[in-house]
């Protein structure tokens, strides 16, 4: 059943994709508008799609430092220290 | 004794002794026995002091029962049966009685009143851990486990010396409780730095990712359940409040998910998000606060559940497939279906998702984190929540069971679902991991304190879906940049690795040649006119002593081979002779 259910998601790409953005720019849409943010604990989560952007940005900050240390030289081959 | 008071970590030690006795169809139930009591035990603890010792001068505490340990002491026992349940094929004796012996350290330090008999314990756990990376048996495993006593040595040398300094300074208090945080003299900063070695903070973390890569399949899950979880509890029981740990686990929390981020093992990967979630905790011990405290545990007690459901799949994968290498993996959807399933529910929880474990127990870390103003640390760990999100519930499940197929022959060809105790192992961890998110009274029950926190607030909702769609957004513009490469990651291993090589290194071309060199002088200088005196006293006594003494015995020898031949040794011969000599003697005698 699994196998079938993820086969049938995969067979139907285009609309697995289109249900992702859909709930995504839902999620962003219902969080930066329909949610009552007094919660909030900064003036800023107060400005529509912030977490959003913190997410993405979040992500992408994240991705370019560890790419960043690959540059660096910290990825190596698998064997460094087999010499 | 107060009263009669079963330690449970004699359960587990006095169980693993008799194992080997135990055969047949039996051994199975009673692998899941010992366990089963052990946890069946802690859960009829009721509050208060046990098991209290007079030995010489101190008096030794084993059983202190308060809220704070039952809580660890619940989910250090609970988790002992799945992995045995998930171990439970491995024949071999003397790895259940490491895992076994291993986490009855645990339970030690968790009970122990004393610093005494926390140090006991804390080693107990260290030696014993130390076997599950042995028996891995593989290539890297005899010096893996090595670089591994050898760091919790260090550690346990910190936490020996600062609790011997707090000896000599309060006059001789042997008792374990919370420290005069702000205040810290020389031996609170030993023993926060004994602990935060075992607690994996940077820079004294590499032994968790190293180690828990090279475990056992089963070991691996037992290992990464237990060291971190036990520090979690000794800090927050001795260093609630102290500030410092909070900027050393938000780097705990950032840099063990960039690091995650360029891992190829997945095991590993999960030993670098272990770092991570461990990272929260140690804000939450820093923060100190009631609803910190809690969530520091609460987290533990997740963590525990989640991330040795993490090491059940990628185990699985190892045990089935061979490897966890994603480079050599990839589409195993087909063929290890249920596998992916908990190891998605265990990715999802560590992710932080509604209804999964991990939302409602980090959140109450980073809720503190805002309400006591620590705003960079509650934003920084919400960050490093999209990290882990990231990696455990997109980069992981991506790379491993859909993707490109880079799998052998070999590996797609023996890759299927494991062995039903492995699987039934993380069906209970999978349902606990549900359990915890959608019922939040069972974990918010057992925590110390008592804490008003709803984690399913609209707002809290919204902000981690955004969080995570968007993260997920990043990924799929990004994937490319995060695809893995067959490399490994340099770390501050890298330091003691060559640390170690350069001494070896010192020792074998500068001392050796040193010792070369004396030698060769002692020769020269030494022995060298030695052997001549030596050979001229030999001559001397050869030639002159020997000379005189051997020239007389060589002239009697002489004078006696002369005169042997005169004697024949024959008694008629010699009557001859002698008649003869006084014949002649007679006759010139008359006739002369």
């Amino acid at each position: 059943m699994i196998v079938s259910i993820i086969e049938s998601l995969r067979d139907n790409m285009k609309r697995t994709i289109g249900i992702c953005v859909a709930v995504i720019v839902l999620v962003a849409l219902w969080g930066s508008f329909m949610v009552d943010t007094h919660h909030a604990h900064t003036a800023a989560e107060k400005v529509p799609f912030f977490w959003a952007f913190f997410g993405l940005a979040g992500a992408i900050v994240l991705i370019a430092l560890a790419r960043f240390l690959g540059f660096l030289g910290i990825m190596t081959r698998e064997d460094y220290y087999d010499d | 004794m107060t009263n009669f008071w079963l330690h449970p970590a004699l359960i587990l030690i006095i169980g693993g002794l008799v194992l080997p006795l135990i055969k047949g169809p039996l051994r199975k139930f009673y692998l899941l026995g010992v366990p089963l009591v052990t946890f069946l035990t802690v859960l009829g603890m009721s509050k208060g002091t046990y098991g209290v010792v007079q030995f010489i001068d101190w008096q030794l505490t084993f059983g202190r029962v308060d809220s704070l340990s039952l809580i660890f002491g619940y989910i250090m026992s609970l988790m002992c049966i799945i992995g045995t349940l998930f171990g439970l094929h491995v024949k071999e004796d003397v790895e259940h009685i490491a895992a076994w012996f291993y986490v009855a350290g645990s339970l030690g330090v968790i009970f122990c009143g004393d610093y005494l008999v926390l140090f006991l314990f804390w080693e107990l756990m260290a030696f014993a851990s130390v076997f599950l990376v042995w028996f891995r048996r593989g290539p890297k495993s005899i010096a893996t486990g090595y670089r591994y006593i050898l760091i919790h040595t260090l550690g346990g040398l910190f936490l020996l010396a600062g609790f011997v300094l707090r000896y000599q300074i309060t006059g001789g208090d042997l008792s374990f409780g919370l420290m005069d945080v702000h205040h810290p003299d020389l031996a609170t900063w030993l023993i926060l730095l004994g602990f935060i070695v075992n607690a994996a903070a940077i820079p004294f973390h590499s032994w968790l990712p190293d180690a828990y890569a090279e475990a056992s399949v089963t070991g691996a899950v037992f290992m990464c359940a237990f060291t971190t979880k036990t520090a979690i509890y000794v800090l927050a029981r001795g260093f609630a409040g102290m500030e410092i740990l909070i900027p050393i686990g938000v780097v705990m929390a950032l840099y063990g998910v960039i690091y995650g981020l360029i891992e190829n093992d997945a095991r590993r990967l999960f030993a670098w998000d272990t770092v991570s979630q461990v990272g929260y905790m140690v804000v939450g011990v820093g923060i100190g606060s009631k609803l910190a405290i809690n969530g520091a545990c609460a987290h533990a007690f997740a963590h525990i559940l989640y991330n040795g459901l993490l090491f059940m799949g990628t185990g699985s994968v190892l045990y089935m497939a061979g490897t966890t290498k994603m480079t050599e993996l990839g589409g195993l959807y087909k063929k290890m279906p249920r596998t992916f399933v908990y190891t998605l529910i265990g990715g999802l929880s560590i992710a932080g998702l509604p209804l999964f474990s991990g939302f409602v127990s980090k959140s109450m870390i980073i809720a503190a984190g805002f309400e006591h103003h620590h705003l960079f640390a509650a934003f920084a760990l919400t960050l490093a929540s999209a990290g882990t999100f990231l990696l455990a519930g997109i980069k992981v499940p991506y790379f491993i069971w859909f993707g490109q197929n880079n799998c052998s022959k070999e590996t797609w060809e023996k890759a299927a679902d494991p062995p039903w105790n492995m699987q039934a192992a993380m069906a209970v961890a999978s349902f606990f991991c549900i359990f915890i998110g959608c019922y939040t009274a069972y974990l918010y029950d057992m925590l110390p304190f008592q804490v008003d926190f709803h984690p399913y607030s609209a707002y809290h909702l919204a902000e981690t879906l955004q969080l995570v769609a968007f993260a997920g957004v990043a990924f799929y513009l990004l994937r490319k940049l995060l695809k893995p490469t067959p490399t490994i990651s340099l770390d501050m291993d890298w330091f003691y690795r060559m640390f170690g090589r350069g001494f070896l290194w010192v020792d074998t071309k500068i001392f050796q040649f040193i010792d070369n060199c004396v030698a060769e002088i002692y020769r020269y200088l030494g022995l060298f006119p030695l052997m001549k005196i030596a050979q001229f006293w030999s001559w001397f006594d050869w030639n002159a002593i020997d000379g005189v003494v051997d020239g007389l015995a060589r002239s009697v020898k002489a004078l006696g081979g002369k005169v042997r031949v005169l004697q024949s040794g024959h008694m008629q011969y010699n009557i001859f002779v002698a008649a003869s000599l006084a014949a002649a003697a007679i006759v010139i005698f008359m006739f002369v």
